[in-house]
């Protein structure tokens, strides 16, 4: 699936920027594809425009603000939040006259992120109590683009097979190659994973997780959200509650941008921040090296690459996909991956 | 416009690469999304041809110069400046391949740049007087490719307004962004274009100037040459001549290779010139950062409703409408994505 091209993708909501980073200078972004300005409005609304003015076609991400209206950096059209253009300088008193301005999108707060979408959303943004709940800290941890698409983040998070190899040198057992089978469920989101899995707990895990074992069980509740975000929650034997936040938008159809945030049900004396950022950088590190190197054209049918069964939520992510598509009319647009032979034939 | 898809375009003359390169060897470069290889042979003469052997395709611009041939860097075989084929050392009795030939373009060399046409050329290249005149130097500014149409670099420097956005740390003042209209007169295959634009002094251009005041004023002369060569004279108050001439080359539809030099009527001791690259590099590349930003298929059409517009955009609306009629007058319709999904659309 080549993710600019299914119309359909353009109708969720999007997370693009942690809101404490949108402040007060315009920042680009683009997605699927498409090229947007964002920025605050004059009463702090975060806005999303179009990334190009429709007098000359320069970037206005490349201008700057003036009282909450984005001015080009060309000749100094003004637009307001809502892509209309307030101002024209050349003009007396610089009225813009009616009727000019550039396309908007939708864009909203939620979660301490801004989300845009590009058309009519299909769905809301998932609630996150936790997000606003006293008991769970919050740690933001990374904002930064990986050379993958959504969907292979989205089926890496959800695969307990890759453990043993991807993150051998973290939390995987390396000798316990055999995952655990997943338990899926239906959630308004997407679905909802359930798995106890015993990992490896390294001396910075210890730390973390305050539990003094070489080894431990984490009991993952992981949710997807439609289509390329998840929330996993892991709870330790001692209670202690991780979770991991990572919401992702597709850039084009290589690329996605990538925030994580953890919300945390012990403090900063327990754990210090620093040290979860430094392990769980090490584990996205492990991720992002290897889903670089795979296919960004995901086939949604099971032909075109080989499976197994712990493949099994990544498959029903490719499922429902499919099922998206098609109620909106849509097929598949695919760039032709070849099909891979089976073991037998590349052997003979 | 998608510049390689109009024929009529090769028919102009571009200067493409300063000699001095070219001295050193043969160069290869882009015109128009045709690969020509550009060389001098031994007589001096310089020559631009399609850069690749008939034989099997290697590039010429990888070989070098034997004589009065180029020899290619696979097997030898050798092209005069008319790319006749006058050698090929597995047939050393044969003197060449009759018949045998790449294409070549027409080619000169003019203020110290090497300048082609791939067709026969509809216009000459202007005669500065200033090139031969004692009280004139000539000082090489730039050659670099940017990431945007040729057109775009065209319209923004015959555009008053922008200045006053654009260069307002160089030399625009934002707080007076009302520019004056320049009068414009045509003629074959341009334009001329003349106003007095009042402009900020910075501290390196008192110097370039020799002019303290906070504020001068800049009378333009302003040469369009069609389709992507401009000549910006500009004379200060106290005389000064600093006249920028301008080619942004099309490389591509979205890339063209900027050429600039100036010629001024003072000397080395009086300015710099280092000091007045300085200023101009200041300027070229806040004109750069917006400019690379832009769509290259500007739409010619003014009525299309791609772009909007004000009446300080007349010069730009003036180019683009000649451009439409150079087209319609070689049987060409304006190539664009633009039109092109709207009537998809229909």
């Amino acid at each position: 699936m080549l993710v600019t091209q299914q119309k359909v993708l353009r109708r969720f909501w999007y997370p693009v920027i942690p809101a404490d980073r949108l402040t007060d200078a315009p920042a680009p972004f683009t997605l699927l594809g498409t090229k947007l300005v964002l920025f605050r409005d004059a009463a702090g609304k975060a806005s999303a425009l179009i990334d190009r003015c429709c007098h000359r076609t320069a970037r206005l991400s490349q201008g700057w603000l003036d009282s909450g209206n984005i001015v080009c950096p060309y000749h100094g059209w003004t637009y307001a939040g809502d892509g209309r253009c307030v101002r024209i300088p050349q003009r007396p008193g610089g009225d813009p006259g009616k009727g000019i301005g550039v396309e908007a999108f939708r864009c909203s707060e939620r979660h301490g992120v801004v989300w845009v979408a590009l058309e009519e959303p299909l769905g809301d943004i998932p609630d996150l109590p936790e997000y606003d709940d006293p008991a769970y800290r919050r740690v933001f941890e990374f904002y930064e683009p990986w050379q993958a698409p959504g969907l292979r983040i989205m089926e890496n998070s959800f695969d307990n097979a890759h453990f043993a190899f991807v993150h051998k040198a973290s939390f995987g057992i390396v000798d316990e190659p055999e995952p655990v089978q997943p338990r899926l469920e239906p959630h308004p989101a997407g679905f909802v994973m359930y798995a106890d899995v015993p990992v490896k707990n390294p001396d910075i895990q210890k730390a973390n997780l305050g539990i003094a074992s070489d080894r431990t069980i984490r009991q993952y509740e992981k949710t997807w959200w439609m289509p390329f975000s998840r929330k996993m929650k892991v709870t330790y034997p001692n209670g202690l509650v991780h979770i991991i936040m990572t919401l992702t938008a597709p850039i084009d159809d290589r690329q996605s941008q990538v925030i994580q945030f953890l919300l945390r049900s012990d403090s900063e004396a327990d754990a210090p921040a620093e040290n979860l950022i430094k392990f769980d950088r090490q584990v996205t590190h492990e991720d992002m090296t290897i889903l670089a190197a795979c296919d960004d054209d995901v086939p949604l049918s099971l032909v075109g690459e080989l499976h197994m069964p712990t493949d099994r939520p990544g498959l029903e992510m490719r499922r429902m996909l499919g099922k998206l598509l098609a109620e909106h009319g849509e097929a598949e647009v695919r760039r032709g991956a070849p099909v891979p032979q089976p073991l037998a034939s590349a052997a003979e | 416009m998608l510049v390689t898809r109009q024929p009529v375009l090769r028919r102009f003359w571009y200067p493409v690469m300063p000699k001095a390169l070219v001295d050193l060897g043969p160069q290869p470069f882009t015109l128009l999304d045709e690969r020509i290889v550009l060389w001098k042979d031994g007589g001096g003469r310089y020559a631009a041809m399609a850069d690749r052997c008939p034989h099997r395709s290697a590039a010429l611009s990888k070989g070098w110069v034997d004589g009065n041939a180029l020899v290619c860097p696979y097997h030898g075989w050798a092209y005069d400046g008319r790319g006749i084929c006058v050698r090929v050392p597995q047939r050393p009795d044969s003197g060449g391949l009759k018949g045998t030939a790449v294409q070549s373009f027409a080619c000169t060399e003019r203020y110290g740049h090497v300048w082609v046409a791939l067709d026969e050329p509809l216009a000459p290249i202007p005669d500065w007087t200033e090139e031969s005149d004692p009280a004139y130097r000539r000082i090489d500014q730039f050659y670099e490719p940017w990431n945007c149409a040729g057109f775009r670099l065209m319209e923004n420097s015959f555009d008053n307004a922008h200045i006053h956005f654009v260069h307002r740390r160089t030399f625009g003042d934002i707080n007076d962004p009302n520019p004056p209209q320049p009068t414009i007169e045509r003629f074959d295959y341009g334009f001329v274009a003349r106003s007095d634009v009042p402009v900020f002094n910075t501290d390196l251009q008192k110097k370039n100037l020799r002019d303290d005041g906070a504020f001068t004023v800049r009378h333009i002369t302003a040469h369009w040459y069609m389709p992507f060569l401009r000549r910006l004279h500009i004379r200060y108050p106290n005389g000064l001549d600093h006249i920028i001439v301008t080619a942004a080359t099309p490389i591509a539809d979205g890339s063209c290779q900027v050429v600039q030099f100036c010629f001024r009527n003072d000397t080395e001791t009086e300015a710099a010139a280092a000091d007045i690259i300085a200023f101009d590099r200041r300027v070229t590349e806040e004109d750069r950062e917006v400019l690379e930003g832009t769509d290259f298929d500007a739409p010619l059409d003014m009525n299309s409703g791609v772009e909007r517009h004000m009446p300080s955009d007349q010069p730009g609306l003036l180019m683009r409408r000649m451009l439409l009629e150079l087209l319609a007058a070689h049987g060409e319709t304006e190539q664009t994505r633009h039109y092109a999904g709207r009537q998809a659309a229909e």
